[in-house]
């Protein structure tokens, strides 16, 4: 490839890498080959004939799209070359013969490739006098995705997109010649969950999406890029508004982050906007109900309680849950730390150690792994992360990852990913909670038979006394260890260590991972279920560290921050969310700024958000912390505030408001400041000044640094063993920024509990049986599934799905979950 | 010189008492318009009662005066509009702001929007002046062709 040929196009000669198609090369000149079927993400196809050019020496005319240039190739495009334009001339009256123009009621009218090269290159008219040819319509491809098969030019864009790019192969083109037309299996419906991206590249109007059709003319909707904050990907977006409400989301492209490709989650879920259930006054309970009020009475209310429990002495907790703005993170912690004088503060809804902290201090301060990372490198380690659900734009750079660049994947967890299936994978299935065992035996391996130099710190911290008695609790042989091991050391720097926010499960896991990563040089990344939680991390919602990954403990640190805020800050680390929530009863006032402990703790955090004797909750909806709460302050949503965004790689990327915000909402920015207003305390009330205290926080980076020896724990037997619960929030689910998405939700897995077949023989389970699963919190019963793909001795029932919240079975304080399973 | 101006300007008018008068006496007494005469709107049905209109949103993205607002739905077997998929659930014409230019039914692709010769367009509140599907789907009585315009 790195061989350069010079070829002319139109007369104008460019120098371009050996291989280039003919197609990209005229890009480069800046001279549009009009296309259908091509797309430079996608394998070239040559299916629909449209970019017919003429090169010299050739009889007939070539498609661009699937020719490579050659040293000293004379390429004449449709500007130049009355061949060519005669062909595309002739290519688009043969796509025309069938096609309904029925541009006036078609949702792709007035953005759509073939109405826009028709009236650029096309005939005026057409010499078709027959009958066209016509389907029954629409075919119902999903529940999100309607085809209209007589419109379609056949240009395969959508079957090529589910098999090289999502790999749901759930379409494909049957049929041949004028009857050829893609379609579905009727048992089995194209349920993937990046299906919009189909409606977005197809280039006619063959496929619509359900939420937006006959919604809008795409001539006549505003446009504002955006980003999407669903999750930690960081996906670029633009938000169409029509009539000051949300019409559709399209993908944006950003090749360094999501490419040209989002998820169904963020496309379609915009409707919640719309919900009956939507904070959009102030609310404060009186008599027992939630009644509207003013901002200022609400604020006052506030002021005063937070006011006498200062004088109490009594403590203020303030959590916040992966939601928030990188601004409205910040301006949070300054208000928690800075005006409530509060070390209570975190955002994690997981159950965490105090190791993580050090691990997080350190990652805020250093340049991580980034997606170009992953894709350049010969292998990834993916622990306590199922991307697909989690961060699904991560998936798909990982499959290209393993598909296109010949990389290899292992990842260490009781539940095989879908990325298990790929090319170049390898699933280690630990029991849960034995994570730090595993990857403390390949560290071992790594640094003793292998020789791998590190300072003896790290050394004795790889080699950690309980790491015999872990391996042996994990249930992993010793060949994949061995395997991972090597793999690494022949990965050296260029591997990516990829940790999720459920590798926390498995105490010290993450310090191991992060150690890990520091000996051999590699690249580490942390990827949060949530899109606000790098942000609030960096803002410092976390009860050990200060804005910028600043440690409580260091005064240096302390009294950088106290510079900038004007304030004394309290000198201890504080509490995490789950210790905060089980003494609510003793708080002065419990802060819920974009969380609902209630759903993410179950019923512990339900009981402790009664408990709590003055709780604030700043929120879009309803949710089952705020309708719990005393005073709901109503905060504005995505697409209705701008911010910025920080994705998993730490990438910040800012964002305007596309449409008019509901009700009377504030930012919570403008919430907290007119709190401190209340409260009679000074605070930045403009966004850009507190975008300009964030720049004055910002540290210098710095090389990462190993932790500590970390100590890793097995997890606390006890008499509900053997099994142990696995569980995670699957990415279409019965969660707060879902409800009322409908079509969307049509397409979320049906809840199920998941078993080894080893298991479910011995408990003579069969798939679709009911299966009882007890924890010491409660029990649910659903439908047996069998899946090799799990631990033997686990159990995997999805976090959060509608008729079967397994959040219920969590217990909050271990790190594992011990269940009882039983056929119902 | 002056009395013969004052009187070359009497004559002027001593002829036109003998000539028919241009006036006449509206409104008791109507004229015929010019047959594209553009006036107030009107939406078209089929011979069988289905609405002509699509509801594409042409006419609104054609009117310079942003004085056309359509929204569409999509035709059920229950509730049937139109022929096809789409119809116009809501389509409104605001008069005080439309200009009568008439680049709304040269943009209709199914001549369900045309213009009648009804021009009277006076009302006693703002409301009233923006014309919603019922009444314009009821000027189909109103004066003027169908193809009007």
């Amino acid at each position: 490839m790195s061989a350069e040929v010079t070829v002319t196009i139109d007369g104008r000669e460019i120098a371009v890498p050996a291989g280039t198609l003919v197609i990209r090369a005229a890009e480069m000149l800046d001279i549009y080959i009009p296309r259908f079927c091509d797309h430079p993400a996608l394998a070239p196809h040559g299916a629909c004939r449209q970019c017919m050019v003429e090169v010299e020496g050739q009889r007939k005319p070539l498609t661009a799209c699937t020719t490579p240039v050659t040293q000293g190739m004379a390429v004449r495009t449709q500007h130049t070359s009355e061949m060519a334009r005669e062909a595309q001339r002739g290519v688009l009256e043969m796509l025309l013969i069938n096609h309904p123009l029925d541009c006036p009621v078609c949702d792709k009218g007035g953005e759509c490739p073939l109405q826009d090269q028709t009236l650029a290159f096309g005939p005026g008219a057409s010499r078709f006098a027959g009958e066209k040819r016509r389907y029954p319509k629409p075919v119902r491809i999903s529940p999100l995705i309607l085809l209209d098969r007589e419109r379609c030019v056949l240009c395969a864009r959508c079957t090529r997109f589910s098999s090289e790019i999502s790999g749901d192969r759930f379409i494909a083109l049957f049929e041949r010649g004028a009857l050829q037309q893609v379609a579905a299996y009727e048992d089995e419906p194209y349920e993937s969950p990046f299906s919009g991206n189909i409606v977005q590249i197809c280039p006619v109007g063959a496929l619509t999406a359900e939420p937006f059709r006959f919604r809008a003319r795409p001539f006549d909707l505003t446009s504002t890029p955006s980003v999407c904050t669903l999750c930690a990907s960081g996906c670029r977006t633009i938000v169409q508004t029509r009539r000051g409400e949300v019409a559709r989301i399209l993908a944006s492209e950003d090749p360094e982050v999501n490419e040209e490709w989002i998820c169904d989650k963020g496309r379609f879920s915009f409707p919640r906007a719309q919900r009956p259930d939507r904070a959009t006054e102030p609310l404060v309970r009186k008599d027992g109900e939630l009644v509207a009020v003013s901002w200022a009475e609400a604020a006052a209310l506030v002021a005063e309680r937070v006011g006498s429990a200062r004088e109490r002495g009594a403590p203020i907790g303030v959590l916040s849950g992966g939601r928030l703005a990188d601004e409205d993170a910040y301006a949070l912690s300054r208000f928690a730390r800075g005006v409530l004088g509060t070390a209570d503060v975190d955002s994690r809804s997981w159950t965490a150690d105090g190791e993580e902290d050090a691990v997080f201090a350190s990652m805020l301060g250093s340049p991580g792994a980034t997606y170009s990372d992953i894709e350049v490198s010969p292998l990834v380690l993916l622990l306590g992360c199922d991307p697909r659900e989690e961060s699904p734009i991560l998936h798909l750079r990982l499959r290209k990852a393993l598909n296109r660049r010949g990389s290899a994947l292992f990842e260490v967890g009781p539940r095989a990913t879908a990325l298990a299936r790929e090319p170049g994978a390898r699933s280690i299935l630990c029991s849960p909670g034995t994570e730090a065992g595993v990857l403390l035996s390949v560290a071992w391996l790594l640094v003793n038979p292998f020789g791998l130099p590190v300072d003896d710190a790290t050394k004795e911290g790889l080699s950690s006394p309980g790491r015999a008695a872990l391996r042996d609790a994990s249930g992993v042989a010793d060949e994949p260890v061995l395997a991972l091991a090597e793999a690494l050391r022949a990965a050296g720097g260029r591997a990516v260590i990829l940790a999720g926010e459920r590798l926390s499960r498995s105490p010290g896991a993450l310090a191991v991972a992060w150690n890990l990563a520091c000996a051999l040089g590699a690249r580490f990344g942390h990827v949060p279920r949530r899109g606000g939680f790098r942000g609030e991390l960096w803002a410092g919602l976390h009860p050990r560290l200060l804005p910028g990954g600043r440690r409580v403990e260091d005064p240096a640190a302390r009294a950088e921050v106290e510079r900038v805020w004007g304030a004394s800050l309290p000198p201890v680390a504080g509490r995490c969310a789950r210790a905060i929530l089980s003494e609510a009863g003793s708080l002065g006032a419990l802060f819920l700024v974009g969380a609902d402990p209630a759903s993410d703790f179950a019923g512990f955090g339900a009981s402790a958000v009664e408990a709590a004797p003055f709780v604030v909750a700043q929120d879009l909806f309803l949710t089952e912390s705020s309708r719990r709460a005393d005073v709901v302050l109503p905060a504005r949503g995505p697409a209705e505030r701008a911010g910025t965004s920080t994705d998993w790689e730490g990438r910040a990327a800012e964002f305007e408001a596309a449409v008019a915000p509901a009700g009377l909402s504030l930012a919570d920015r403008d919430i907290l400041a007119m709190l401190s207003g209340a409260l009679g305390e000074a605070f930045p009330t403009r966004t850009r000044d507190l975008r300009a205290e964030m720049r004055v926080l910002e540290r210098s980076p710095q090389a990462p640094a190993a932790v500590g020896a970390p100590t890793p724990a097995l997890p606390e037997p006890d008499g509900l063993r053997p099994f142990s619960l696995v569980t995670y929030p699957l990415l279409l689910d019965a969660g707060t920024m879902l409800a009322g998405s409908g079509a969307l939700l049509e397409i979320a897995r049906r809840a199920c509990v998941e078993m080894h077949p080893g298991d479910a023989a011995a408990l003579g389970v069969s798939p679709g049986d009911p299966v009882r699963v007890a924890s010491a919190m409660g029990e649910i019963v659903g439908p047996a599934r069998l899946s090799a793909g799990l631990a033997r001795g686990s159990v995997f029932v999805p976090a959060n799905q509608e008729g079967l919240r397994a959040l219920a079975l969590v217990d909050p304080f271990a790190p594992v979950t011990a269940v009882r399973v039983e056929r119902a | 010189m002056a009395v013969v101006d004052i009187a070359r300007s009497l004559l002027v008018t001593a002829k036109h008492m003998f000539r028919r008068p241009v006036t006449f006496q509206f409104p008791e007494e109507k004229k015929p318009f010019a047959a594209r005469y553009h006036g107030r709107h009107r939406l078209n049905r089929y011979a069988d009662g289905l609405e002509k209109c699509i509801g594409c949103e042409l006419c609104a993205w054609a009117c310079p005066a942003d004085a056309i607002q359509v929204v569409a739905a999509e035709n059920t077997p229950a509730a049937r509009f139109s022929p096809g998929e789409r119809y116009a659930a809501d389509y409104q014409i605001n008069y005080l702001r439309c200009i009568f230019c008439g680049l709304c039914i040269e943009a209709c692709p199914t001549r369900a929007l045309t213009m009648t010769h009804e021009f009277d367009v006076e009302d006693d509140s703002r409301e009233k002046l923006i014309v919603g599907k019922d009444r314009l789907l009821a000027m189909e009585k109103a004066l003027g062709e169908e193809g009007a315009g």
